[in-house]
């Protein structure tokens, strides 16, 4: 799976979370720049995104985030 | 020695003397000595187990960092962590324990003299988020024991916080520069409005809840009220005048610290209330209790949230102290947090009562504001006691107003003009209320309309006069009626 392909998806997930129809991603963004990203969207961010991708985050894994593409490439990696 | 004492100036001018003086390799130096020698002036006994706490952490640091083996380097990790807890323990939370034992036991309690350190909520703090910072890579680890230490126990931070973390405040150590005349003079206008906000306006509205405080069950319903009331906004004050005072002392030194409060009076809610109070304690919650937490409980959704919202804002409450009143105040917040995660649904709150925008703000506003008054009933009485009288009377106190609104009113000016107390004469009651009338409305245009920033780029002659003007504001206006701030005893 492409790193484009997995951003679109996750793209899908977090306008869904965050109800954000106009959300566009890109590697760069971090949480405090999407409106509505806090702990408790954090955490359905991660759990919609292990459903998505059918796989299983440890906690150093999210802890290690800064930005959507430190997590596109997490995804990548868990395929 | 207290930041509102002029042996805090006298202190923290002699330090910066000391620093513009020196050589650049010295100056961390003389930050930890200066941060040492404050620490001293309270107790001896507190800086050798500070300097202890200091130097065990940074060698299970360093062996954290040199140990690739897993096994090895969770051993040492749990070691630190279960070192700090262990320390948080003793010198917090033993007493009350012992004390729980014997009653238990049904044994004759025994007078403990044990010691109860000063800021060691705030140092264990750091060192715990620390070591899991450092666990976890998220930065490295800091080879100079002389930097390590200055980020444990900088004297601006040390006793009320801001809880630093290391990714901001470690790489500032690593670039310390000569004081610059825009730093010192930012930072002494920061310290000044500091102990305006202290002095004249927290001292100030000390006076109508002390009064109510100090003797619950004379307190009439009206004053009762007020007094609830008055005590969030004379908490707020009196820390963000303490957190502007150790802002302020950094910047003198070039060292940026976190802003711990962004307007925590306008929140909307309890959620919206965390996201601005005290932000360096609720954001240390948020990363490394709530997340991990809800992470270990994310497969039972709400639910688990609820369970990890609960958790955490107990022990926050535990955090500030030993007492049921802590520990209820944080259990109400974890009810609270939780009812607003369950009843918020993905695309609109559930309950919605249409409202215009502004208006809806305001009544969310006056709601939430009432809701975090009656929870610091907890902060501020001395037993449960106490809480409930005044929960009591602040009931009755609704009452007359939904059943007579100009009575209410009325008996509110009373309140406010007229403690009925014999340590205040109406005229003095008078004379402050109408003081805090002036100093509010000056604190309210200040944000308003954004005057730290415009300060800035007066004259120094505009600076001098405003800043003269704060200074014999303080000296004329200000009281000292609780010398201490009260987040000291957290």
């Amino acid at each position: 799976m492409s790193k484009e392909s997995v951003l679109i998806r996750m793209q899908e997930v977090i306008k869904d979370i965050l109800d954000l129809d106009q959300l566009e991603l890109n590697r760069e963004l971090t949480a405090q720049d999407i409106d509505g990203w806090d702990s408790l969207a954090h955490i359905n961010i991660v759990v919609g995104i292990e459903r998505e991708f059918k796989c299983k985050f440890s906690l150093a894994e999210v802890k290690k985030l800064k930005c959507i593409g430190d997590f596109v490439d997490l995804i990548e990696t868990k395929q | 020695m207290q930041f509102n004492s002029p042996h805090y100036i006298i202190f923290l001018a002699t330090v910066l003397i000391a620093y513009c003086n020196s050589q650049l390799s010295l100056r961390p130096y003389i930050l930890l000595i200066a941060s040492y020698l404050f620490y001293a002036f309270i107790s001896l006994k507190f800086t050798i187990i500070l300097i202890f706490l200091t130097s065990i952490t940074y060698i299970i640091s360093l062996l954290i960092k040199k140990n690739k083996d897993k096994k090895a380097k969770n051993l040492f990790f749990w070691t630190g962590i279960l070192f700090a807890l262990f320390s948080l323990f003793s010198f917090k939370y033993i007493g009350i324990f012992l004390t729980s034992i014997n009653y238990l036991i049904g044994a004759t309690a025994n007078d403990y003299q044990l010691i109860e350190m000063a800021g060691i909520s705030f140092i264990s703090f750091h060192v715990i988020a620390y070591l899991i910072d450092i666990y976890y890579e998220s930065v490295p680890v800091e080879n100079s024991f002389t930097r390590f230490a200055v980020f444990i126990s900088f004297f601006p931070k040390l006793l009320q916080g801001p809880i630093e973390r290391a990714e901001n405040f470690i790489p500032q150590l690593e670039t310390l520069k000569k004081p610059t005349l825009e730093n010192l003079q930012k930072g002494a206008f920061i310290i000044i409005w500091g102990l305006f906000l202290k002095t004249v306006v927290a001292d100030r509205l000390s006076i109508y809840v002390d009064t109510v405080y100090q003797n619950t069950t004379s307190a009439t319903s009206m004053s009762a009220l007020l007094a609830v009331i008055t005590y969030t906004f004379q908490l707020y004050f009196d820390w963000v005048g303490y957190t502007k005072i150790a802002i302020g002392s950094a910047q003198m030194f070039g060292i940026k610290l976190i802003d711990n409060f962004n307007n925590p009076l306008s929140a909307v809610s309890c959620t919206d209330f965390w996201r601005r109070w005290h932000i360096s304690l609720s954001s240390w919650l948020r990363d490394y209790l709530f997340i991990p937490l809800s992470m270990t409980l994310r497969e039972f959704g709400k639910f688990g949230l609820v369970i990890a919202t609960m958790v955490t804002f107990v022990l926050c409450g535990l955090w500030h102290g030993p007492s049921i009143g802590f520990i209820l105040f944080g259990v109400c917040h974890g009810i609270w947090l939780s009812l607003e995660l369950i009843f918020k649904s993905k695309k609109k709150n559930i309950i919605t009562i249409r409202l215009n925008p502004r208006l809806n703000r305001i009544v969310s506003n006056i709601l939430t504001l009432s809701g975090l008054s009656l929870t610091f009933v907890f902060f501020r009485s001395k037993d449960l006691n106490d809480a409930i009288i005044i929960f009591r009377k602040c009931f009755t106190g609704i009452t007359i107003f939904f059943t007579d609104f100009t009575k209410g009113i009325n008996q509110i000016l009373i309140a406010l003009t007229n403690l009925q107390s014999n340590e205040y004469p109406w005229f003095t009651v008078q004379f402050n209320s109408f003081v805090l009338l002036v100093a509010l409305s000056l604190v309210y245009i200040v944000r308003r309309y954004n005057f730290a920033d415009r300060i800035q780029r007066l004259s120094i002659f505009w600076q001098l006069i405003a800043a003269q003007g704060l200074v014999l504001s303080i000296l004329s206006l200000g009281i000292v009626s609780s010398p201490s701030f009260v987040y000291f005893q957290f």
